[in-house]
């Protein structure tokens, strides 16, 4: 009987324990994303997704915003403003509206290697349009030379 | 009410700011803090969109609420699903005009700009002082001010009411650049 209690009281401060811990990780997990492991939903060029957004953000909100997508672009300019690493991508039907990539930091020895004017895909997560569509988590995934 | 705002962009400052008093920021910062003995909240967007007018000291500001980074991923879903609603409020805007402006306002030294911040469906006006850092081609303002949550009607679960502040701290930092085509 007394065995019997020890179990019962032993298994209860086990599962105690394993939901103390799941909590305590839930909490704390990182919001950065593995974005080398997210796979890619749609694929589209600078050109096309600044053009579906400025027709019709809601329907582009809809199919894009928080999407882990691949855009190709020619890079207009890459900036360290606020400390972030950031490519620019533009386009051609749309000179005043680019791609705004937010670089993932472990992306720094492939940005060092980029020049305007290159083609580049990038890969990301969109968050929406302001005057630019804005991507955050991005890596670089297929350069060619301008 | 956010594409009002935007045509109010659009037809304030000129497609794009092809006049020379115009500068643009696409890449601002805007940072904000909730500090309680519970836990400390921050967050960070570093693509905020402004616009100032060089001519008239008028302001534009816009952001996309999903593009705050913040260190927990719990707390980036509870901001955006459950106190913010991004999918229904996706961006926050802010239009206003420096005050009492003249031709000298925007050297280096202190402003005070006043508007109306447009957030989570609810508008305020407020009056934010700003540090001014001015070069030949370039314009920095920079400062912080204080968002009470309930100015906003952003619900706070009576469990959650701990952990968030009453009043949010919010720091921003602009650096202008004259247009290019």
């Amino acid at each position: 009987m007394k065995k019997k209690v020890y179990i019962v009281v032993f298994a209860m401060i086990f599962a105690m324990l394993c939901i103390t811990i799941y909590i305590h990780n839930e909490f704390n997990r990182p919001a950065l994303v593995d974005i080398h492991n997210s796979i890619t939903q749609d694929t589209v060029s600078a050109d096309e997704l600044i053009s579906i957004f400025t027709t019709n953000e809601e329907l582009a909100s809809n199919s894009f915003v928080e999407k882990t997508i691949e855009v190709k672009g020619v890079i207009k300019k890459i900036n360290y403003i606020n400390n972030r690493q950031t490519i620019l991508l533009k386009s051609e039907r749309f000179a005043q509206s680019f791609v705004i990539c937010d670089m993932m930091p472990s992306t720094e020895n492939r940005i060092g290697a980029l020049n305007i004017g290159d083609t580049l895909a990038i890969k990301g997560i969109c968050k929406g349009f302001l005057f630019d569509v804005i991507m955050l988590n991005c890596i670089p995934i297929e350069r060619t030379r301008e | 009410m956010n594409k009002f705002f935007i045509l109010f962009i659009f037809l304030h400052f000129g497609a794009y700011c092809q006049n020379d008093g115009r500068l643009i920021a696409r890449q601002g910062k805007v940072s904000f803090f909730s500090y309680t003995s519970v836990e400390d909240i921050e967050a960070t967007n570093n693509q905020v969109y402004s616009i100032i007018d060089k001519s008239d000291g008028t302001v534009g500001v816009s952001m996309l609420m999903r593009a705050f980074i913040f260190k927990k991923s719990l707390m980036e879903e509870h901001f955006n699903e459950s106190y913010v609603e991004s999918d229904i409020y996706p961006k926050t805007n802010f239009s206003g005009k420096i005050v009492d402006f003249t031709a000298d306002s925007l050297n280096n030294g202190v402003a005070f700009i006043k508007g109306n911040m447009e957030m989570h469906g609810a508008k305020k006006e407020i009056e934010i002082k700003v540090r001014i850092e001015s070069s030949d081609d370039k314009l920095v303002l920079m400062g912080d001010f204080e968002v009470p949550v309930q100015d906003f009607n952003i619900k706070v679960p009576p469990l959650l009411t701990p952990n968030i502040a009453k009043v949010i701290q919010v720091m921003f930092r602009f650096e202008y650049e004259p247009y290019e085509e």
